[in-house]
């Protein structure tokens, strides 16, 4: 039995090939250096105000307050990026007032008035680890990199 | 041999390198970056136990530093999913490549 083979030229087949992968919808956004700028100052910012929790927290409230407003706008403009769910739930889980991270750490700082040394040390290190991940995700929609090296550059 | 075996080889050959090129490593690094992970909750979870024996941490501040840890687990997932979409990503934008620069290769003279 003959097999029948529809005579499509080679030249559309590969058009089609071409399209076929060209046409396939972003599975990732592309790196963006306000949101890499976000995540690294905010970094910073957050560690230097939990280095002050030792202190009372209401004379560093309003500070709290502003870092929070801050993160939340992180957080909006990652989720106004296209394709960018993973990194917006990441600022998501970061700022989430009922979760353990900066939410946790404010939580903690205004219940008790101030925060016990062990506590400072733990948080510290949870919180710096947390926006190392949002770094790393960032660096690598741009190159692939280990964690270790993009944070390393960020520093 | 037609034209357009010529091009497909082309592509399969190049495709395989691109392959190693961009995605290999990537499934090593999520295995190492896991295993620290583990290792380093461990250590944590001993450190903030008997801090909490201690009276070193408040029952608040301990739930809140273990309930950390589920939250970091979930952003190191998240980070690997990124990592993997990004790698897969840059893999299928190079094959576009190899496959424009094949097809000119072989059937335009």
């Amino acid at each position: 039995m003959r097999i029948c083979r529809p005579a499509v030229p080679a030249w559309v087949r590969v058009f089609c090939m071409a399209l076929l992968l060209a046409g396939c919808a972003p599975l990732i956004s592309e790196y963006s250096l306000d949101a890499y700028k976000n995540a690294t100052s905010l970094k910073a910012e957050t560690l230097a105000m939990v280095d002050k929790s030792g202190e009372k927290y209401a004379p560093h409230k309003d500070d709290v307050d502003a870092l929070t407003v801050k993160i939340s706008a992180a957080y909006e403009f990652a989720a106004g990026i296209p394709n960018n769910e993973l990194s917006a739930t990441q600022w998501q889980i970061v700022r989430n007032p009922d979760g353990n991270l900066w939410g946790g750490f404010v939580r903690v700082w205004s219940s008790q008035g101030t925060v016990s040394p062990a506590f400072r040390l733990g948080i510290r290190k949870n919180i710096s680890d947390a926006f190392d991940q949002i770094i790393c995700l960032e660096v690598n929609k741009k190159e692939s990199k280990s964690c270790a090296a993009a944070v390393a550059a960020s520093q | 041999m037609s034209q357009f075996d010529d091009f497909f080889g082309i592509v399969v050959s190049g495709s395989k390198g691109l392959a190693e090129q961009t995605l290999q490593g990537f499934v090593a690094q999520a295995k190492d970056d896991t295993r620290n992970f583990l290792n380093q909750s461990k250590q944590q979870l001993q450190q903030w136990t008997t801090q909490l024996a201690l009276g070193q941490l408040s029952k608040l501040e301990f739930e809140v530093l273990v309930g950390g840890l589920k939250d970091l687990a979930a952003l190191r997932a998240l980070t690997q999913a990124g990592i993997a979409a990004a790698a897969i990503q840059r893999f299928r934008d190079a094959l576009i490549t190899l496959v424009i620069d094949a097809a000119f290769k072989t059937f335009v003279p």
